[in-house]
């Protein structure tokens, strides 16, 4: 089962890989003075048809599809609104996705984050060479795009161990 | 924490790879779809990625994939090396990434009780 918001944006994550995407962009917010939380998760991919949307809006989506997005989308579908949120998604065939949902930040059901930082670290850094963006408010407010992060390195690959250990310890500081 | 740091670990890493080469031996993949995300396999990529880390291992990559019909199997990991058999473990959890990552990626040594399959090198 998914357990934590962590397991949620790694699922979304994946659901934008396997759209073809070449860019990704997520925004995650839970401002300490606000009772909210927000995962959105934007790709360039496929995109969906209306009657795929439809199918994921209504939770039928079948896993044994031949290319299985959608199989967690039910899943924060009902933790967003159990939690006193929204869901969201948008899509359109050629034009990506775009999967919102909210929830209130001090449900009493809303599932924790395992690791937020090797959540965001594993965006980063397994991800090929596609281009993610960050835009993150829980703590220290950032934005990262791997497009700087390359321009910094040159010809260095950003799998490369100490850029890995600078972005844990970039997240770290920003996320405590 | 700048950015601008990074342009310091460039200068170090390309004077290290000038002298051991660039290239990518070793491709780490791990399932990442819904089944293998809710075996752990999020715990699975982190400890890869502080193996690697810890180890300096400059010429190992990380990347994921969806489902592979393996759900019971979760979460798998297969290891693609150039010019030698794919091989693919399941069950693994940190402690076997661990295992995979000093036996197989830097000794050289298929990790037997955690195999699921071995497919021969393709030609290239």
């Amino acid at each position: 089962m998914i357990e934590s918001l962590d397991m949620h944006i790694l699922d979304l994550f994946q659901n934008a890989l396997a759209s073809g995407a070449s860019e990704v962009l997520l925004r995650l917010e839970c401002p300490s003075d606000e009772n909210r939380l927000t995962i959105e998760m934007r790709d360039n991919g496929r995109g969906m048809d209306a009657e795929t949307l439809a199918a994921v809006e209504r939770g039928y989506y079948s896993s044994k599809c031949e290319r299985c997005v959608g199989l967690g989308l039910p899943l924060l579908r009902a933790t967003a609104e159990h939690c006193g949120g929204q869901f969201e998604i948008k899509s359109r065939p050629g034009e990506g996705t775009t999967v919102t949902a909210t929830m209130l930040r001090e449900h009493i059901d809303l599932p924790p984050f395992e690791n937020v930082t090797e959540t965001l670290l594993t965006l980063l850094a397994t991800s090929g060479d596609r281009r993610i963006r960050l835009a993150v408010d829980c703590g220290i407010p950032f934005e990262l795009d791997t497009d700087e992060i390359e321009a910094a390195l040159g010809d260095v690959p950003r799998s490369h161990p100490d850029v890995i250990a600078f972005l844990r310890a970039f997240l770290a500081e920003r996320l405590g | 924490m700048k950015l601008e740091e990074l342009r310091q670990i460039r200068e170090r890493a390309q004077s290290d790879m000038r002298l051991r080469g660039g290239a990518v031996r070793v491709k780490v993949v791990v399932g990442m779809g819904t089944s293998g995300i809710a075996a752990g396999a999020r715990g699975v990529i982190s400890a890869f990625l502080e193996e690697i880390q810890k180890r300096r291992l400059t010429d190992v990559v990380v990347t994921q994939s969806g489902e592979k019909g393996f759900a019971s199997q979760e979460p798998v990991v297969e290891i693609v090396e150039r010019d030698r058999p794919r091989v693919l473990y399941g069950h693994v959890d940190p402690a076997g990434a661990r295992r995979i990552v000093a036996e197989h990626i830097v000794n050289g040594a298929v990790v037997e009780d955690l195999v699921l399959a071995v497919h021969e090198a393709e030609k290239e």
